[in-house]
């Protein structure tokens, strides 16, 4: 772990249906800085804004008020076509239901972010051959998602993910779909990327088995972070 | 039963959005077929009006055939006959030649009517410019002078009349004693004009009129003569109309009555001949247009099985619900099956709106397309055309919903409640083995049928007609594709598909080469055709949909080198290859419209082309030809053929030929006939060895395109202009030795029939039919060949036929007839180019000799009425119409394109519709907005391509196969192919765009969160 900020967010608000009466206060002013090789787990119970920071975080949602850095770059100063450039580049994404696309094969999902930049087709098939051999998928490459189980499925996605070797990694209660068997070996699999290389992780999770395997835990209750502590907190 | 129908009325009520694209998908089907009814129905309604307006209320014309019918012993028979008549009369027709000196405006074929000032007004009156009916006084006025006649309107505008003109008439005079006409010139003064708007005009402004009284002064007739009886069985055809079986049982009892088979006597129930006709007429329009529609329906089903396929895909999980709770798949069969016909129902009404606005369009092409605008059609919405279009919406959204019913029956409850999918069998069940035994069990007995109803399945005997074709079609196919079912069992889904895919594909090429050029009739001709057409266009779909897979992987290692993005082509291609059959029926829509459109286009082109290419090599070297209205060329007086040669130096043969008028009268037995009543005027060219030849030498060289059975086992229709020239010849040589044949079709000189040679395809070689000529005999004639092309036979409506000189045959058609060379007819060859020489010129300067004073002829006549014409510009006027037909029927054909546009529109918005979390997962990914409009884009170009390469390779392997029929160069017009091609890219575009910008603005976040 080093001290170089990856993520940083300054007095973040985020509103839903303002205005109306429907309208959600769903984050109140979040600060919260992430470092880079860090693994840092968000959690709280259910509708706190978990879900909701990691997309604003992930640059698929705009805040309604309050800035985001990731990588010293304030991503809400970015043009839609900029940040979906710089989220490409920058920011891997994990679902709890994987989303992996059930008519691309296992190489299919995983070259997908490289076929989306000027690579050429081998170098960029060759890297995602590497990246799923190095997940222990090396003989599923050709097979379909429905072809594997829950955390092949997981195992698909993280190798998407990390193929662009992005700045973080954001995953929403990727282990949520998973059994605690899988659920172990996918966090042991986050764990080992982070240590091997360095990745930083922000994991959203309600499981305090799964926040066990990171570094720091943020709690949020209410959308207002309660606890900014370390492991074990 | 209750929870279904309380599910239905809830499902379909949240569902109303997603429906719409259901309903203007069966809106779009319903109305092309009601619009082509509607267009017809208005068309056979107003043109048939137009018809029935001019003869008035006439129902029975009993004619003299140019003879005169004495009315002393006649109307005493008909008036005490029984029959029970409105109103009749009697009046005398000819037809005439109108000169009008002063401008030298020639006009022939002029009907010249005495009428009987007091007759019935059931037959209509006669209305002046301003609409003022010509009262009884004004007109005995009028006519006192015996030169005095008023003038149709449009007739006066051609010869530049006005009122008080004066010009000059020919007509035959009887010559009672020697029992023919001579033709004599009056100057006529006309006093007036006939407005053309009202009833019982005899087909409008192309006749002069006057007293009965003057007319028998004019030609000759007593007092007591006619040429022609009108009878009208109803004063008033609207409210109180005649059945054609009531005219003609009229007609047959005044046959009867009238003795006509001694008499000479023409009877015909003329109203009903013209609504038979009519019908006749239209039923072959219809099913041109049936043809089509038809396979413009069939890519609106594809349209809409594609979209119920989406509405199950859509409702997968409620489907699953639905069986895990207990429904019963028949009840879920019944549930699409109900939405269906509520869909259909409702969908027919938006077809009624569509199908009028279509026959606006339509009719209004109709009208100027080949009326030139001279009849303003209606579209005219009969109750039969909305009970039509109800059931037309119905069948097809049930048709249509059957499959993706049962698909929706068969959802995996595990699948559905897991999430997943379970791998399919490689192979096909049991059940294939079953319907592939029975499909291979089913064609053997079937062809084994048609062996022994038809003798053989595999020659000729077998394959003369649509329907042998046909069966044997189904026998083949239905072998063949038992053996694909089979291979399902046996070995792999894929190997199924492509035996299936591939046996429509083979078998239709096969018929193309090998039964297409056997049918005998045009007729059977187009039904095979586009048979062919649909098998075709199927097998390509089938086929190519099987290996969508392996298409698709070559496109997107194509894609993979161009500029755009890899994750864009990814994406596309392997979307596509997921859906196969959604993609399948997408660009099998295209496919069917595609190869409709560009068949047609292939085939007009190829048709005018050729049409065109081939005039010279039929033309039998004569580029001008000459019509004299009257037998005047007497070579006792003047010899017109040397007179000819003297007009223009590049003239270089001229050959004169006897003409004649005659009645055919068929008999029934003579089945083959397809005309709609048993006998029609035409006219007889006498043909003596000289005309054509100069010893050896063939001067004017017409060609054959059919003769006698004694001739089809050695020759066969078409092949190369030598094959053509040697086969013709042959043929000519019996004509000219006058040699006889039996009604099989075999030399037979003793009791056989002299011979004909036709220049119509009313006519066929082997047709028997009586001759009848002035003087009443009749003779019995077999067609020995028809003529390619004839010059005399582009002028008329009537048949010609060619007769040699026979002892006892062709006096009896005409006393005078071949006696003496009275030439009415004159083909003229010259050293000019056939296309770009002076021929136009050279047949002006002709009429210009023959209707000044340069003609020796004028000397005995004060004017000849002659017509020379360059048959090349007749042809190019004669295509150009053919061209216009065949535009309409394009006009026709592009409403496919509309059906395809508008539904690459639904499937798309429907598609997008239901990837709102695929797309928000690729905006999470990093895809751009851009990149997800290119995506749905890209699918749409693939399939749109696809679309459209096999409609080229179709539409060239259709149009070889007809250019093969007639051994004609194919031709494929770039032009069009290159506007086909364009819009087609027109339509993606425009399928895309609007559901790729509603995809692109699908938030990652919002779509992410959606799992419906």
């Amino acid at each position: 772990m080093s001290e170089e900020i990856i993520l940083k967010t300054e007095n973040l608000h985020k509103i839903y249906a303002q205005d109306t009466p429907m309208e959600v206060h769903a984050l109140r002013g979040i600060d919260i800085e992430v470092k880079k090789g860090e693994m840092v787990a968000i959690m709280g119970p259910s509708g706190c804004g978990k879900t909701t920071l990691l997309n604003l975080l992930g640059g698929i949602d705009e805040p309604t008020k309050g800035q985001i850095f990731i990588s010293g770059q304030d991503i809400n100063e970015l043009t839609d076509i900029e940040v979906t450039q710089f989220r490409l580049k920058n920011i891997g994404y994990i679902f709890q239901l994987f989303n992996l696309f059930e008519f691309l094969n296992a190489l299919e999902n995983t070259v997908l972010p490289l076929f989306l930049t000027d690579a050429s087709r081998f170098e960029a098939e060759e890297e995602a051959k590497m990246m799923l051999r190095q997940m222990g998928l090396g003989d599923k490459i050709n097979h379909l998602p429905n072809e594997l189980s829950g955390g092949e499925q997981q195992r698909v996605a993280v190798s998407r993910a990390l193929l662009m070797n992005p700045a973080i990694i954001l995953g929403d209660e990727p282990t949520g779909d998973l059994d605690q068997d899988t659920s172990t070996e996918i966090m042991n699999l986050f764990v080992s990327i982070n240590e091997n290389y360095n990745q930083t992780f922000l994991v959203v999770t309600h499981s305090e088995y799964i926040a066990s395997f990171c570094h720091r835990i943020i709690r949020i209750v209410d959308g207002e972070i309660i606890n900014l502590g370390g492991k074990g907190d | 039963m209750n929870y279904i129908n309380n599910l239905i009325q809830k499902t379909f009520k949240r569902r109303i959005g997603k429906n719409v694209g259901t309903l203007i998908a069966i809106g779009l089907a319903v109305s092309l077929m009601v619009g082509v009814q509607i267009t017809i129905t208005s068309f056979a309604t107003e043109a048939l009006d137009f018809f029935v307006d001019a003869i008035g209320e006439n129902d029975i014309i009993i004619s003299g055939f140019t003879y005169p019918i004495n009315t002393t012993t006649t109307l005493p028979n008909i008036t005490n006959s029984g029959i029970d008549y409105a109103a009749f009369n009697i009046r005398i027709t000819q037809s005439v030649a109108l000169y009008n000196l002063k401008y030298g405006s020639l006009e022939k074929g002029v009907s010249f009517v005495g009428f009987e000032l007091d007759e019935d007004p059931v037959f209509g009156n006669l209305y002046d410019q301003n609409g003022t009916i010509y009262r009884r006084s004004k007109l005995v006025d009028l006519f006192k002078n015996e030169t005095h006649v008023i003038m149709g309107e449009d007739l006066a505008e051609n010869l530049n009349v006005t009122v008080g003109t004066i010009l000059k008439l020919r007509v035959g005079e009887l010559n009672q004693a020697q029992f023919r006409f001579d033709f004599k010139t009056f100057d006529i003064k006309v006093v007036g004009l006939v407005a053309e708007e009202e009833k019982g005009k005899e087909l409008g402004g192309w006749s002069i009129w006057t007293s009965i009284d003057n007319m028998r002064k004019i030609i000759g007739f007593a007092d007591d003569e006619c040429s022609e009886i009108n009878i009208s069985l109803s004063s008033d055809h609207e409210n109180n109309p005649i059945s054609n079986e009531e005219a003609i049982e009229v007609e047959e009892q005044l046959n009867i009555l009238l003795d006509s088979e001694n008499s000479g006597l023409i009877i015909v129930a003329f109203r009903a001949l013209i609504l038979e006709t009519s019908d006749e007429i239209l039923k072959d329009v219809l099913l041109a247009f049936n043809l089509f529609g038809a396979l413009i329906i069939f890519s609106g089903v594809l349209l809409l099985v594609n979209i119920q396929l989406i509405q199950v895909e859509d409702r997968v999980q409620q489907l699953g619900i639905l069986r895990a709770i207990g429904s019963r798949r028949r009840e879920i069969v019944r549930l699409f099956l109900v939405e269906s016909f509520i869909l259909g129902f409702l969908g027919s009404f938006i077809g009624i709106g569509g199908g009028y606005t279509m026959s606006v369009f339509l009719v209004d092409r109709i009208g100027k397309t080949f009326f030139d605008g001279e009849i303003a059609l209606q579209p005219n919405v009969t109750a039969g055309a909305v009970g039509y279009s109800i059931a037309l919406g119905l069948i097809l959204a049930i048709g249509a919903g059957v499959f993706p019913a049962i698909r929706a029956a068969g959802v995996d409850v595990i699948e559905v409640i897991r999430g997943i999918k379970k791998i399919k069998r490689k192979k096909t069940g049991s059940l294939s083995l079953a319907i592939g035994l029975s499909l291979i069990l089913a064609g053997i007995s079937v062809l084994v049928a048609q062996s022994f109803i038809y003798d053989s399945i595999l020659t000729k005997a077998g394959w003369n007609t649509a329907i042998e074709q046909w069966v044997f079609m189904a026998g083949a196919g239905g072998i063949l594709l038992g053996i694909s079912v089979l291979s399902g069992y046996l070995f792999s889904r894929k190997i199924m598909g492509n035996g299936i895919g591939l046996t429509f594909i083979i078998l239709s090429i096969l018929m193309l080469l090998l039964s297409l050029p056997q049918t005998k009739g045009l007729e059977d001709n187009n039904k095979i055709l586009i048979t062919l057409v649909v098998i075709l266009a199927l097998g390509s779909i089938i086929w190519v949909g099987v290996n969508l897979n392996a298409v698709t992987n070559f496109i997107r290692g194509v894609l993979y080198r161009t500029r755009i993005k890899k994750g864009v082509s990814l994406m596309a291609s392997k979307y596509m290859t997921s859906k196969t059959i959604r993609s399948t029926l997408t660009f099998g829509i295209f496919t069917l419209v595609l190869t409709m459109n560009i068949f047609a286009s292939v085939y007009q082109a190829t048709f005018a082309y050729n049409t065109l290419e081939s005039v010279e090599f039929y033309s039998g070297g004569a580029p001008i030809y000459i019509e004299l209205d009257s037998p005047i060329a007497n070579e006792s007086l003047v010899n017109v053929e040397s007179e000819l040669q003297e007009v223009d130096d590049s003239i270089k043969h001229v050959k004169g030929i006897n003409s004649t008028l005659i009645l055919i009268t068929t008999d029934e037995e003579v089945e083959e006939l397809d005309i709609p009543t048993d006998f029609f005027p035409g006219s007889v060219d006498l043909i003596y060895n000289n005309t054509f030849k100069n010893g050896d030498e063939y001067v004017f060289d017409f060609l054959f395109e059919q003769s006698l059975a004694q001739f089809n086992e050695k020759y066969r229709q078409a092949g190369s202009e030598r094959y053509q020239l040697e086969y013709s010849h042959e043929i000519w040589d019996f004509f000219y030795n006058r040699t006889k044949f039996n009604e099989e079709g075999y030399i037979d000189n003793e009791n056989g029939m002299p011979t004909v040679i036709s220049t119509t395809p009313i006519l066929k070689p082997g047709n028997v039919f009586n001759l009848t000529g002035i003087g009443f005999n009749t003779f019995p004639v077999i067609v020995l060949a028809s003529l390619q092309q004839y010059p005399f036979s582009l002028s008329t409506m009537f048949p010609t036929l060619l007769i040699t000189p026979t002892i006892d045959f062709f006096p009896r058609l005409n006393l005078h007839f071949g006696l003496y060379p009275s030439y009415m007819k004159f083909l003229v060859k010259t050293n000019e180019d056939f296309r770009e020489g002076r021929n136009t010129i050279i047949a002006e300067e002709i009429e210009t000799f023959f209707n000044g004073n340069e003609s020796k002829l004028v000397l005995a006549e004060d004017f000849v009425a002659a017509s020379a014409n360059n048959v090349w510009d007749d042809m190019l006027e004669l295509v150009d119409f053919q061209v216009r037909t065949f535009d309409f029927l394009q006009y026709f054909v592009g409403f496919g394109l509309i059906v395809g546009a508008m539904g690459m529109v639904i499937i798309a918005m429907r598609n997008v519709a239901e990837r709102r979390r695929e797309i928000g997962m690729k905006r999470a990914l990093g895809y751009k907005k851009r990149q997800i409009i290119g995506t749905i884009m890209l699918e749409l170009f693939i399939l749109a391509g696809l679309g459209l390469i096999i409609g080229l390779i179709n539409s060239i392997i259709l149009g070889w196969a007809f250019a093969r029929l007639y051994d004609w160069l194919l031709l494929v017009p770039p032009l069009r192919i290159l506007l086909y091609t364009g819009i087609m890219i027109g339509i993606s575009l425009l399928a895309a765009i609007l559901p790729g910008i509603r995809a692109s603005q699908i938030t990652p976040a919002e779509a992410i969160r959606y799992v419906g």
